[in-house]
């Protein structure tokens, strides 16, 4: 898993926390998302900057969940969240 | 296989009405006719003879249990399913679908109408076995494991609730217990089932809290329709508006809460904000101008359409007002006209800011001053509002009878009324009027109203 600290493209994306949901606009692909959750606490990490090592620890730490499959889901999370250009790109 | 048939019965029409749409959009289910009395359910059971009657169960002095005997004992007799949260117990055991609250999301009313509609009653004649549990029985302990209810049981299963308090009673009879509780433990015990999960559960948990994986819904919005916030406690009618106004509008969000309204109107910022008049934190007059405040139009669908009440709300900002007791397809279109930059006024409004319009502004075209009453002319207003007849009014004034009919003429003219009545209402609907004073006024005012001859028109 990479150490790179990745970080929310806030130059096109706004949110709010909305209970225990994430609501994201894309303004530029006039796309709006939502994000459960587990998702939320990722998501705050983003907004700083994390690493996806950091994140995964960040479930385990809140979940009775292993590493291993924290970093899967943290993996499948930000390729979602990429797919929909929601991160920085890497530099 | 026919469609079966539904029939339903609700006093709120926008309830029944969206409950409808949602049902006839299902291939295998017809409804007949919707009601809104138990007298009208009674007649239109007997004379359509549904497969289903789904009718209210919980509001007093509603006489639930009545109409659920009455039902009960007709020669064809439906299937019934309750709309309400915890019926009596009377009612209760005589509902085939158990009930269903009505803020309920649609899938619970259709889970209920299909769990009675599956031919599952063969489970009630099959007798308690001595092989191994069968899957349904399994299904039922794990459940009952759960703390599930025999509702709730039947709704996961989509089988009827008297199909599943069979199952239950066999599950208790092969286990030796006498309690849900007492089977679970007992179906640990042999390895019948895992350890006690929480219901609705999926995985590893911390601290009470299910773990689901990180996900990320997308919601794309491919630029056709208004789009469509939803804050109603009723997600039945979110769906119905949805299914109603189809390619027209897109709802992309639906919450209880003002405050998740206001958050993602000011993210997502929708043409039209559609709310009802209580939200789960609080009433919808307090959230208004935060609503608005992403340049969004909201319609407030009320159960309170009493002229100042939609005048406060339309004061407010608000696009449209809609009554409650208004069909689906009503209130739909409402959102269309408010979200594609319309208003929606009831009628009965309409009348009453006209009235205001003439009292305080006038009709187009004439100076203020030539409207306005004279100090004269109030004197004689406030004797009429006193309930004073012409004669009287010049006796307490000291003018000529004449002068007093006058006097009385421009007033009307000036205020834009047709009489003595309607001059009085606007007087009392403008504030300037305690409402005892109007009422014995108005009483007096239509006493004395009488045809003229020849003239339609009335007389004071």
């Amino acid at each position: 898993m990479s150490d790179q600290p990745v970080r929310i493209n806030t130059q096109e994306v706004v949110w709010r926390e909305v209970g225990d949901e994430v609501v994201i606009l894309h303004m530029t692909t006039a796309t709006y998302l939502t994000i459960n959750g587990s998702g939320r606490l990722l998501w705050n990490l983003l907004a700083e900057g994390a690493t996806p090592e950091a994140l995964a620890q960040t479930l385990v730490g809140e979940y009775d969940i292993g590493f291993e499959q924290a970093e899967a889901d943290v993996r499948t999370f930000l390729s979602s969240l990429t797919e929909c250009s929601l991160l920085e790109k890497p530099r | 296989m026919p469609a079966r048939t539904v029939l339903i019965q609700d006093r709120s029409k926008l309830f029944r009405s969206s409950l409808a749409v949602l049902l006839d959009a299902q291939e295998d289910i017809r409804v007949l006719s919707q009601v809104a009395t138990a007298e009208e359910l009674e007649r239109a059971t007997i004379a359509m003879e549904p497969d289903i009657v789904v009718f209210e169960v919980s509001s007093t002095p509603w006489d639930s249990e009545g109409v659920a005997r009455r039902l009960g004992e007709l020669e064809k007799r439906p299937r019934l399913v309750g709309v309400g949260r915890s019926p009596a117990g009377a009612v209760k055991s005589r509902l085939d679908g158990g009930a269903v609250a009505r803020h309920d999301p649609f899938e619970e009313f259709l889970g209920a109408i299909t769990g009675v509609l599956r031919s599952d009653d063969s489970a009630l004649e099959t007798p308690a076995g001595d092989g191994p549990l069968t899957e349904a029985e399994l299904h039922v302990l794990g459940l009952l494991s759960s703390g599930l209810t025999t509702n709730q049981i039947a709704r996961r299963m989509g089988r009827s609730p008297r199909s599943v308090r069979a199952l239950r009673e066999r599950v208790l009879k092969r286990l030796g217990a006498q309690s849900g509780a007492q089977a679970a433990a007992e179906g640990i015990r042999l390895g019948l089932l895992g350890p006690r999960v929480p219901p609705g559960a999926t995985g590893p948990h911390v601290r009470g809290r299910p773990y689901r994986p990180p996900e990320l819904r997308v919601r794309r919005w491919d630029g056709r329709g208004a789009r469509l916030l939803i804050a109603h406690e009723s997600r039945i009618l979110t769906a119905a508006v949805e299914l109603v106004l189809g390619e027209a509008a897109k709802v992309i969000y639906h919450t209880v809460f003002a405050s998740a309204a206001v958050a993602v109107s000011d993210v997502l910022v929708p043409e039209l904000v559609v709310t009802g008049d209580l939200l789960s934190d609080g009433p919808v007059e307090h959230h208004l101008r935060a609503l608005m405040r992403s340049g969004t139009r909201m319609l407030v669908v009320t159960d309170q359409p009493e002229p100042r009440r939609a005048v406060t709300l339309l004061r407010g900002g608000c696009s449209g007002v809609s009554d409650s007791d208004s069909d689906i397809h009503e209130v739909a279109a409402a959102a269309l006209t408010v979200a594609g930059g319309g208003s929606v006024i009831p009628p009965v409004v309409a009348e009453l800011l006209l009235a205001e319009w003439r009292t305080k502004d006038g009709p187009i075209g004439r100076r203020e001053s030539e409207l306005r009453l004279t100090d004269r002319e109030l004197e004689v207003l406030r004797a009429m509002a006193d309930g004073l007849a012409t004669k009287a009014i010049a006796r307490r004034l000291n003018m000529a009878a004449k002068t007093a009919e006058n006097h009385k003429t421009r007033i009307f003219q000036k205020m834009g009324v047709r009489g003595h009545a309607e001059a009085i209402s606007l007087l009392y609907r403008g504030g300037d009027l305690a409402p005892e004073a109007a009422c014995g006024a108005m009483a007096e005012a239509t006493h004395n109203i009488r045809p003229a001859r020849g003239d339609r028109r009335a007389s004071v």
